[in-house]
């Protein structure tokens, strides 16, 4: 009791104080299933990452022609087969796709794509491109169908922000954020306190923030509530150790944060970690391929260390963008970028893939009205994979309608 | 006019401290005690004016500033300048401001603004364009929203985050003609993709000088002289130097369009009314902005003289950002020395790091200000602030707070109690539940008995103080406004 950061959890009769009906049932009802350690982790390249040059098909001429200053060299791919290759950066997730333990798929998108970052954002979030949109997102809404009758408040955890994705806004469900390792342990009383006057403001901390039924207040309390419900659980497990190297970089601290939740067994379905930066409007040969090598190198240790751990097989790792970029450039040389497009691809790895290059060629001869790709593939119908494939739960139930699986999860 | 009805004090709803509170909160980062008083003497139409005539200098504020010293010093002349130490000492300076400005609203617009306009660091990079924006947007911010845009288009910070400077015809880049509607004007999906493309051609050419990023300039070379079509109406292409009038004429083509003065007028009621405005107050407040060439100084005027703004629904119903918790809390606690209380470090923790917003459209705000992510930084601030020094009256050197002040001279018998309730008013300006009261009462009783000695007295009777500040601080109640 003598240590300096004191838990509001660590003295267990606080836990009546601190209870709020919503919080009482608080580990998940295990449904014994096979399925009840599958976790999935969800990507997110945000800013729209240019899917044409990440997957480059170097044998169309038209890719030289409209990417005369982007174009990646054939010489400088990483092969995938005969007609495609890798952007350079992706070297360690090359290796994956040689061994067997990547999955990619071209060509996914939506209809009527919209080209705001944010209402695009939207639609993968809620699964809808119904307005006014849903209120819940379909992370939340595939966990509330998950775990019945229970309401962790790990359930959903998103890593690096002080929020949570509207993917993971459900009904029954309230995501858990943490920013980042280290601001989440709350200091109940000044250093150098005795262990009965840390207790005694401890125990104030949570009177001061239960019992109120105005909402607004209600709700501040609710999140102060959840938060020292797991900040025990949470902080033993970002004390276990990483079994790889993790670079120290935003999203890597972030994945090594996902990992440790993974190893300490925390009731988590569904991850979630963006990386930002991929708005790449101009400058960006060096912008995307700085932001692939980042990525490349983090999920390059996390795979690492879920595999040392035993988790990887059980662990499904899915990695989107809110839309793809423009097939003609914009700007000229060094300097130049490309704008907001539509469809885009999506990648997978961990347990339960179909490994390969999936979806047709790009047609880049064959475009929309604003010049972008159409696509092939609705994103819901990868949604509808991981939801029935991995969690075994009825896709439409979470979707709200019936999607065809896109086939890159095996069932 | 149907919603916006001036407010008029009668028996039954009277001009009271209640509302001149929460006219602080909104308009400022809140006001208590003798400063509350002396804006309920000016009467509703007065207090209001107290806060939307501001001048564009705050005299004091500057004195004070130019005598805080080194720790505060920007980097006027390095226009070089770049990186943490010196946006560090850029978010120190407008966080003391926010602190003790004299003219809180011209602070908050300009948060207002700097999260309408967002613009990251990360890709600005150099802290002399996001400390011209940032001075921009505390001059122009209450003027008209057409004078404003028209310096935003030009603002080399905004050139360069929304790459701007690099469009030129043939290939024209579409970032900022994108946001330029989306975010900044007239809303997501009130434009067709068409007229971003054509306002992409209107602004090429609308660059920074070469080896000068920090100045304007019009390079009619980069720029596609065509003619264009926003919005159905035709811009004529103009050669040479003339041709920046077509940026002009675009921006004014925008700003007619009624969902531009709707749109603005909703993110106007959002920051300082209710995240969820309601249609009738966003059609009154457009009609406002419309009939002023776009003021927002009496857009924000009609607001706040309004029987609307302060119906009961309204008290207590917006999240504080974390800057609004910050400096309010400051402010309430007339802390000395803000520039060392590490307030931009809580800030940051708490998940606002200004000058680095998420994202182009700026902060997420209303509940998601109160997740879990957000409570360990909150009560850690909480407890940070009731730690700062202990000072009698300003000391150079140090942050500090005068404990003893705030303890009041109360000689009541139930002393702990009335430490509680004056620092409620003082903090909330609204009262504690019994229970809340209790358990921090609880916490003062808890501690060791009074000394004889009165040194030690003294020194126990601050550290109930803090205790005091620490819990009030930690209630929902303050992360309310």
């Amino acid at each position: 009791m003598h240590r300096r950061d004191f838990l509001l959890a660590s003295a267990g009769t606080l836990g009546s104080l601190m209870a709020s009906p919503r919080w009482l049932a608080a580990m998940p009802r295990r449904d014994g299933s096979a399925l009840d350690d599958r976790r999935l982790v969800v990507i997110r390249l945000d800013g729209g990452n240019d899917g044409l040059n990440t997957v480059v098909p170097f044998e169309d001429d038209a890719y030289g022609r409209v990417r005369p200053a982007l174009g990646l060299a054939r010489n400088t791919l990483l092969p995938l087969d005969d007609l495609n290759g890798f952007h350079p950066a992706l070297e360690h997730t090359a290796a994956r796709f040689a061994d067997g333990g990547l999955c990619i798929l071209r060509g996914v998108g939506y209809p009527q794509p919209n080209l705001s970052h944010f209402r695009s954002k939207d639609i993968w979030d809620t699964a809808s491109l119904a307005q006014p949109m849903p209120e819940t997102g379909w992370l939340g809404r595939l966990v509330d169908a998950r775990l019945q009758g229970s309401a962790d408040p790990t359930a959903m955890i998103a890593v690096g922000k002080i929020t949570t994705p509207l993917s993971m806004r459900a009904e029954r469900h309230v995501a858990y954020a943490i920013q980042n390792a280290k601001e989440f342990v709350v200091r109940a009383g000044p250093r150098g306190s005795s262990a009965d006057e840390l207790e005694a403001r401890a125990r104030a901390l949570a009177v001061l923030n239960s019992g109120s039924t105005e909402p607004r207040m209600a709700g501040v309390a609710e999140a102060v509530t959840a938060a020292n419900a797991s900040i025990k659980a949470i902080e033993r497990a970002l004390e276990r150790t990483a079994r790889a190297d993790y670079e120290d970089n935003g999203l890597a601290r972030s994945l090594n944060i996902i990992a440790r939740a993974i190893d300490a067994e925390l009731p988590t379905r569904c991850f979630f970690v963006a990386q930002g930066g991929y708005d790449t409007h101009a400058n960006q040969a060096g912008t995307q391929a700085g932001l692939l090598k980042t990525l490349d190198v983090a999920l390059h240790s996390f795979l690492n260390d879920l595999q040392a751990l035993g988790k990887l097989d059980r662990t499904l790792i899915l990695i989107i963008t809110e839309f793809g970029r423009r097939v003609a450039e914009s700007g000229v040389g060094a300097t130049a970028g490309t704008d907001h497009g539509a469809a885009s691809m999506v990648m997978l790895l961990g347990g339960g893939i179909r490994p390969g290059l999936h979806g047709g060629q790009p047609q880049l001869d064959t475009l929309d009205e604003n010049g972008n790709t159409i696509h092939d593939v609705d994103f819901r119908s990868v949604y509808a994979d991981v939801i029935e494939g991995w969690f075994g739960i009825e896709a439409k139930s979470v979707l709200g309608a019936e999607y065809a699986r896109a086939g890159v999860v095996r069932s | 006019m149907k919603l916006l009805q001036p407010f008029q004090p009668s028996a039954a709803d009277p001009w009271d401290l209640a509302k001149v509170a929460h006219l602080a909160r909104r308009a400022g980062f809140g006001a208590s005690g003798e400063t509350l008083n002396r804006l309920f003497q000016l009467g509703p139409d007065g207090a209001v004016d107290h806060f939307v005539e501001f001048a564009s200098v705050d005299g004091r504020l500057e004195a004070e500033l130019e005598a805080v010293g080194p720790e505060l010093e920007l980097i006027p002349e390095n226009k070089g300048a770049y990186g943490a130490d010196s946006m560090n000492r850029l978010r120190r300076w407008w966080l003391y401001r926010m602190v003790r400005s004299h003219q809180p609203l011209q602070e908050k617009l300009a948060l207002f603004w700097h999260d309408h306009f967002a613009c990251q660091e990360s890709k600005v990079i150099r802290t002399n364009l996001l400390l011209n924006q940032n001075i921009l947007f505390r001059d122009y911010g209450a003027g008209s929203f057409r004078e404003l845009l028209r310096r935003v288009s030009r603002d080399p910070a905004m050139l360069v985050f929304l790459d701007n400077r690099l469009s030129e015809k043939g290939s024209p880049n579409e970032n900022w003609a994108r946001e330029l509607l989306e975010l900044f004007t007239v809303g997501v999906d009130r434009y067709s993709q068409h007229d971003i493309t054509e306002l992409a051609r209107v602004f090429t050419g609308w660059t920074t000088r070469a080896g000068h990023v920090d100045k304007f300039v019009f390079d009619p070379t980069m720029h596609d002289h065509g003619d264009k079509l926003v919005f159905g109406h035709k811009i004529r292409g103009r050669a040479g130097a003339d041709g920046l009038d077509e940026g002009n004429e675009a921006l004014d083509i925008i700003l007619e369009r009624a969902d531009c003065a709707s749109y603005l007028a909703s993110k106007l009621v959002a920051w300082f009314i209710t995240q969820e405005p309601s249609p009738e107050a966003v059609a009154d407040l457009a009609g406002v902005l419309r009939e002023s060439d776009y003021s927002i100084r009496e857009a924000l005027r009609t607001l706040f003289r309004s029987k609307w703004f302060y119906s009961e629904e309204h008290r207590f119903r917006l999240h504080k950002t974390p800057v609004e918790l910050i400096a309010g809390a400051a402010r309430a606690l007339e802390l000395q020395n803000p520039h060392l209380a590490e307030l931009e470090k809580h800030c940051l923790r708490m998940g606002m790091k200004l000058f680095e917003p998420p994202s182009v459209a700026g902060w997420e705000h209303g509940q998601a200000w109160v997740r879990t992510g957000s409570v360990a930084p909150r009560l850690n601030f909480a407890l940070a602030l009731s730690e700062v020094a202990h000072a009698g009256r300003k000391v150079a050197g140090r942050a500090s707070l005068d404990l003893d002040e705030l303890r009041g001279h109360s000689n009541a018998p139930d002393e702990d109690r009335e430490l509680v309730r004056s620092l409620a008013e003082r903090l909330l300006q609204r009262p504690l539940s019994t229970a809340q009261r209790d358990a921090i009462a609880d916490v003062l009783d808890t501690s060791e008995p009074v000394s004889d000695d009165p040194k030690v007295a003294r020194k126990q009777a601050r550290a109930r103080v803090r205790a005091a500040i620490h819990l009030v601080l930690s209630s929902p109640q303050f992360a309310l406004a």
